[in-house]
């Protein structure tokens, strides 16, 4: 799939799927979205992935912790969709999915390893 | 710069945490400090990961370890970088056996002279 594709286009690609998947199925579009590649690593981090509800929350420290284990447990969930498609935008096989949420400043980010170096695609 | 941060990850994980990671690797990408660590952990760990149960308990404790740890963890990269840590996000595949942290700072980071 990505013959011909810059990294630069992958990396929006990339960054279209993981607004979709939020919107989607997490239920809400997050703010602001970057990917970026590095090596055998995509980076993605979200600002914004939590609804006014869940902000209010996050206001104690047991409400960070409810946050954080429902959205690992919702994640948990999609995991397998959103291998496939980072699979797909990439062209390479995704190895495994490391994700965490700041809900203090609604942050989160992914971190997905695949099977070989991207970074010289397109070139 | 990515080598002084991986020595500090590596002293991070052997002194607080316990045990030196069998390989760790470290990317400067804009304002972000990625870094990769293989074989975190235990042999006990790997042994107590082979049920479901036992994946989720070296989860949370890992995780747990790990918000003891993270004032050592942000001012180390803070002085490395020599720019302000904002958060520190990190995961575990207990399965897989390996890490990842991303640090986000509040500029973005010249990786050494080009």
């Amino acid at each position: 799939m990505n013959k011909g594709l810059t990294k630069g286009e992958i990396e929006a690609a990339i960054r279209n799927a993981i607004i979709k998947f939020e919107q989607e199925f997490m239920g809400r579009g997050p703010e602001d979205v970057r990917a970026f590649i590095v090596r055998d690593l995509v980076v993605v981090r979200l600002k914004g992935v939590l609804t006014p509800a869940e902000r209010q929350l996050a206001k104690t420290a047991e409400g960070v912790e409810m946050v954080k284990s429902i959205r690992q447990a919702l994640i948990a969930q999609g995991r397998d969709q959103l291998f496939e498609q980072v699979s797909k935008i990439v062209g390479a096989r995704v190895l495994a999915i490391f994700t965490d949420i700041n809900a203090q400043i609604g942050e989160k980010v992914f971190v997905f390893t695949v099977d070989r170096d991207l970074e010289n695609l397109g070139r | 710069m990515e080598n002084a941060i991986r020595n500090a990850i590596i002293k991070f994980e052997q002194e607080f945490m316990g045990r030196g990671p069998d390989e760790v690797r470290a990317y400067v990408v804009r304002d972000l400090v990625v870094v990769r660590l293989k074989g975190v952990l235990t042999p006990a760990e790997r042994q107590l990961a082979k049920t479901v149960e036992g994946i989720d308990m070296v989860k949370r404790l890992r995780q747990n370890l790990i918000a003891q740890g993270r004032d050592k963890l942000y001012e180390q990269v803070s002085e490395i970088t020599g720019a302000k840590t904002l958060a520190v996000f990190t995961d575990i595949d207990v399965q897989l056996s390996e890490r990842v942290f991303v640090f986000t700072v509040d500029r973005e980071i010249q990786n050494g002279p080009r």
